[in-house]
């Protein structure tokens, strides 16, 4: 795509000086708009910005699907999108953090919310000219943002005071994977043959492929003199299968996978496993019978453990910072927005003391898996470093952006997908058990509470569905169950853990904030604002945990058979 | 016309093999002698062996659906755009989705009757369908969506029969659906071939005369040539398939007043072959016309309300009847008790001076040399199209119609239109407005000054453009949506022409209609897509300029947003 930018690392002062000679024009033009802006930018009366960011990220993308054995679409297309982010006040009370939709009347001019598509080609003179236009409707709404919050701070208290905005060190950095080169004919036919595995599959009624690459520059400057390049490829396969139980019950799984190359991605040959894994599985869970209730020791492994850490624990450990108003008419109103209650945790045990909970996006590889999260900057361009977020079972510190929220005041760099999230994230047992001692420690809980079976669960759908769970009896037997969900599962519940495992289980997902505040209800779901994360979790036994019965409407199963095996 | 000059394509006739003698009663025979003798795609032998499958498969159930269709729309869409003398996207989709109307009850009340009280949801059902032509894996998609349409129309029907239960009697006792000739049709099926290269060149030339200036704000251009193939077939035995392929150009550009009003302009070209776009003289001839206007725009004095005649131009007469008349005598709107229904018991009265006529006509491909984007054969639940005179010698005869009926109107007459993966409805087609030579004036601008004269008033207002509304549907960009005068011109006692903006058309239908009193010969044609609750629809209108005797302006609202506070980064330039 773009010529690559060395890697420099200046200092703030020698950003400002000029010393740009490696700057391609669209970079230069993003630098020369800036300095103007920052310089000469007012309104007469009004303050000027003291922060302004320019992002503008190439994208080429292509991605074929395919089900049942024919192809569904196959597409490539490149983009050039421009983000402005334009602060006034200052670093302690901006127009930041406070929610505001500008419906003006008599107006379809698109550069008042910050954002522009950019012509594909570099021509220095058009991407000044969208830069300017997006920079003025973008300080416009600032100023008129932050008059209106001012405002509404006027009659009301803040549970948060803390700034807007961390003050952080300039930095310049480069990050630069090579691009991935797609033969979409190839993977055209490869979507075709492994959806037709499904045509030896009589119990599923609807499946499909797809195979997702892309590749992403992003350019990034701030008027602090903070810059990157980075050039970041991402390759994905999904897939996903459905089918109904004789009762009517829904079920459905999916895979995805990811990687930074094309070689990261499982062979055809393991593709083809993992989908006749999903259809096996599916195939069995329509005749699995179900239960109504069960209390008691459930030891997690398998995907289930970095899916159940996703689902159930992560989330608490991102500052998220929430705006000070609701939505009008939204029937949001900020004080019910939750504070997350790891804030006032820090030095608290939160897990057991055997387990240590790391974000660590310096690294590529873990015990020879491939992880996603790996990135020198985050998207503010600050360095990124691995966290400890929990230590021995204490919690130390949670993920940051450039958000300070209550008692945490700068970045960990760890912004991603436009807020705190996490990259890497490496659970660790110091009392790990190999799986036979866990397995043999899970009995020994089921024997000790005298339940005639525990529950084993490998696989969760969502935090509310259960997709893999088995009995197992205290002779080690095991009988598959269908539709489970936990019952009260929440962050306190993974104090209560009594063992790990050694060996952790590796999984990547495409992780998207589950933000509450208003203003995250305008954003679409798009790749933007989702990032891969690789999780690195032992398996987990809990002495005791309940699940019930999943119970929601059903359709009856189909009236007529599927007209591929119906014959 | 509510939307933009992108969308779903129209289709058009086009030579064919018109089959004859099939039996309504045996599908699977009329797909084989469709087979035997035209060129009937391997999708059309696959929905109907599913069709006629379900049918086989449901007939025992407790309530069986009475109708079952299937509609797979594959478009394939060449797409260049530029902004600036720069290029923003160029690519080349193809996909294909598949819409099934089933329907349980009878023809006289089934699932789709009106809930009275509740949201209609339109019950629709559709999904994407593999492009590659393998039966195995169409049919796979057309069950799964049978199924789950079924389902749903068994619960709606109870939640009907309630609802007709609880409510007071209906006003309008028509059927929910009508009986038709199941029609047989199949065309050839075609693709577009374009060379990209050269229109991603041509946008760029295009675009690049706006990039000097530093108060145009927004510049941009599209071309989109698109093949779009229609296989449909129900369970009355009809068995369709058409292929039109469309080219179209729109260029758009905005620009703003010192006062913050925005000024947008565009030019759009549609036609049935690339042939049929204008040359590059033409367009380029066009795009200084466009800054041009915006110079003399940004500098014109604002309207003042005002109440007096006015000369609608060919386009703006065409756009105004699409607006004001077309959308009120769609059937549908006649029957839902949360329309207004202002034509419903008009039938019959005159409801515009004797001389005028309009007519729907998806049969008329080309009017005034101008290929029209609103032709098709079949519509979208199989009825064969044809022209309508919804008014004509100034009485309103009847309403666009699609397969639902009402009360008095018994039959479609071929407009149940939509977008695909939504349902149809009546919709507009080709508008035509005709006028009898009595009303036809030479010069609508002495008339108009005449008439300025009588009525002692200080100028007239002609309309020389109206923006149709247009919207982009990139996916970064929120859609914009517009109707409003363009080019709108004082005409004063002594000839002279003023540019003003800032005008809003306003005033009720019924008054004002029976103020236009005459018409020229200068027959103009506006394509544009038409959006409503079934859609985008390609539509045209087509139309003399036409003389008003009093119409209504008033200042349009306008932008609180000022001009860029820097000046342009570079220099601008003439």
């Amino acid at each position: 795509m773009r010529i690559a930018r060395l890697c420099l690392l200046l200092t703030a002062a020698a950003c400002m000086a000029g010393l740009h000679a490696e700057d391609d024009i669209v970079m230069k033009a993003m630098r020369d708009e800036m300095a103007r802006s920052m310089k000469q930018l007012t309104i007469e009366n009004l303050e000027k910005s003291y922060f302004i960011a320019y992002r503008i990220v190439d994208s080429e993308s292509a991605g074929a699907g395919a089900s049942f054995g024919a192809l569904n679409n196959s597409n490539s297309g490149r983009s050039r999108i421009l983000h402005v982010e334009v602060r006034v006040g200052d670093y302690k009370l901006d127009n930041s953090h406070f929610f505001s939709f500008n419906m003006s009347q008599g107006s379809s001019m698109l550069f008042s919310n910050g954002m522009m598509m950019l012509p594909l080609e570099d021509d220095y003179k058009e991407v000044r000219r969208q830069i300017w236009l997006a920079t003025d409707g973008a300080y416009k709404k600032a100023v008129e943002d932050i008059s209106k919050k001012r405002a509404a701070l006027q009659n009301r208290t803040r549970t948060d005071e803390s700034d807007d905005f961390s003050k952080e060190e300039p930095v310049t950095t480069s990050h630069e994977l090579p691009a991935v080169k797609v033969d979409l004919p190839k993977w055209e036919n490869e979507a075709r043959t492994l959806s037709a595995l499904f045509r030896k599959m009589p119990a599923i009624h609807t499946s499909s492929v797809r195979f997702n690459a892309g590749n992403s520059y992003i350019r990034y400057l701030t008027s602090e003199g903070t810059s990157y390049t980075r050039r970041e490829p991402n390759v994905s396969f999904n897939a996903s299968a459905a089918t109904q139980a004789a009762d009517g019950s829904m079920l459905d799984d999916f895979l995805w996978f990811h990687g930074r190359s094309l070689a990261e991605l499982p062979s055809q040959d393991e593709l083809a496993a993992r989908l006749q894994e999903l259809g096996k599985r599916l195939t069995e869970l329509r005749d699995a019978p179900d239960l109504t209730s069960y209390s008691g020791p459930v030891l997690v492994e398998g995907d289930a453990a970095p899916q159940m850490f996703r689902l159930m624990f992560l989330r608490d450990l991102m500052g998220a910072k929430q705006t000070i108003n609701g939505m009008q008419g939204m029937n949001l109103n900020n004080t019910n927005q939750a504070e997350n209650p790891f804030l006032d945790r820090v030095g608290a045990r939160v897990l057991p003391e055997s387990l240590t909970v790391v974000d660590n996006p310096t690294i590529a590889e873990y015990q020879g898996h491939h992880l996603a999260g790996q990135s020198k900057m985050d998207e503010d361009g600050m360095l990124s470093r691995e966290v400890r977020v929990i230590e021995n079972g204490i919690l130390k510190t949670l993920l940051m952006s450039r958000d300070p929220v209550r008692g945490f005041d700068h970045t960990t760099g760890s912004r991603h997908a436009g807020q705190a999230a996490p990259s890497n994230v490496i659970v660790t047992s110091s009392a790990g058990l190999s799986a036979a001692d866990l397995r043999a420690r899970f009995i020994e809980l089921i024997k000790q509470r005298d339940r005639p079976f525990g529950i084993l669960v490998r696989r969760l759908r969502t935090a509310n569905n259960v997709l893999l769970a088995y009995k197992v009896f205290p002779d080690g037997r095991e009988e598959l169950v269908r539709g489970l969900q936990f019952v009260g599962m929440n962050p306190a519940a993974f104090k209560e853990i009594v063992a790990a495992s050694k060996e952790p289980n590796f999984l990547t997902v495409q992780y998207r904030a589950e933000r509450t505040g208003p203003g995250m209800m305008m954003s679409f779901e798009s790749e933007e604002n989702a990032t891969p994360v690789s999780l690195v979790v032992p398996s987990l036994l809990f002495e005791d945990a309940t699940m019930r019965k999943l119970r929601v409407a059903s359709p009856n199963p189909p009236v007529a058979g599927h007209p591929f095996f119906d014959k | 016309m509510r939307n933009s000059t992108f969308g779903s394509p129209p289709h058009g006739g086009r030579p064919s093999t018109k089959l004859l003698g099939v039996g309504t009663a045996l599908l699977a025979g009329a797909f084989f002698l469709l087979h035997a003798q035209s060129p009937a795609s391997p999708v059309l032998a696959a929905m109907n062996a599913e069709l006629a499958r379900t049918q086989a498969k449901l007939k025992s159930q407790p309530v069986p659906p009475y109708y079952i269709s299937y509609e797979i729309t594959e478009t394939h869409t060449i797409g260049v755009s530029g902004e600036f003398g720069r290029l923003q996207r160029s690519g080349d989709y193809r996909y294909r989705q598949l819409d099934v109307d089933l329907r349980v009850g009878d023809y006289a009340l089934d699932n789709t009757h009106e809930i009275r009280g509740e949201m209609n949801y339109p019950q629709y059902n559709s999904a994407a369908v593999p492009i590659d032509n393998d039966p195995d894996a169409i049919r796979a998609v057309i069950w799964h969506q049978t199924d789950a349409s079924y389902k749903r129309a068994l619960d709606q029907l109870t939640k009907v029969k309630t609802n007709v239960e609880v409510k007071v009697a209906q006003d309008d006792k028509s059927a929910d659906f009508s009986h038709e000739t199941p029609e047989h049709y199949a065309e050839p099926i075609v693709d577009v071939q374009v060379n990209r290269a050269v229109w991603e060149d041509k946008i760029r030339r295009y675009t690049a005369p706006f990039a000097r200036y530093t108060n145009i704000y927004e510049a941009t251009a599209s071309f989109t040539a698109a093949a779009e193939t229609r296989w449909y077939v129900n369970s009355e035995g009809a068995v369709i398939q058409t292929s039109q392929p469309l080219f179209r150009l729109f260029v758009s550009a905005n620009t703003k007043a010192s006062d913050g009003m925005e000024l947008p302009l565009y030019e759009s070209y549609f036609g049935f072959t690339e042939k049929d776009l204008p040359d590059d003289a033409t367009v380029l001839k066009a795009v200084d016309k466009m800054i041009h206007n915006m110079e003399a725009l940004r500098v014109a004095p604002v309207v003042d309300p005002y109440t007096g005649p006015a000369i609608l131009s060919g386009r703006a007469s065409g756009v105004f009847f699409h607006e004001i008349f077309g959308h009120r005598v769609e059937g549908q709107r006649q029957k839902n008790s949360d329309d207004a229904q202002t034509f419903k018991r008009k039938i019959g009265e005159p409801v515009l001076a004797k001389e005028f006529s309009v007519y729907f006509d998806p049969t008329t491909r080309r009017v005034a040399n101008t290929d029209l984007a609103g032709s098709y054969l079949y519509d979208n639940q199989g009825v064969k199209a044809r022209r309508v005179a919804v008014v004509e010698g100034g009485v309103l005869k009847t309403f666009l119609m699609s397969r639902k009926p009402v009360e008095g109107i018994p039959q479609s007459n071929g407009h149940g239109r939509k977008q695909v993966g939504l349902a149809p409805v009546a919709r507009q087609s080709n508008l035509i407005v005709e006028v009898a030579p009595s009303a036809v004036q030479p010069d609508l601008k002495a008339v108009l000054i005449a008439e300025v004269k009588k009525q002692g008033l200080p100028y007239g207002l002609l309309f020389d453009d109206i923006q149709g509304g247009f919207t982009f549907t990139g996916r970064t960009i929120p859609n914009a949506f517009n109707v409003l005068p363009l080019m709108v011109y004082r005409i004063y006692p002594d000839g002279r022409e003023e540019l003003v903006r800032g005008a809003d058309l306003i005033g009720t239908p019924l008054t004002t209609f029976s103020k236009i009193v005459a018409a020229d010969k200068n027959v103009a044609v506006f394509n544009g897509v038409c959006g409503a609750e079934s859609g985008g629809v390609p539509v045209s209108a087509s139309s003399p300029a036409i003389f008003v005797t009093q119409i209504e302006v008033q200042k349009k609202a306008k932008s609180q947003e000022r001009i860029p506070i820097l000046p342009a980064p570079f220099e601008g330039g003439k």
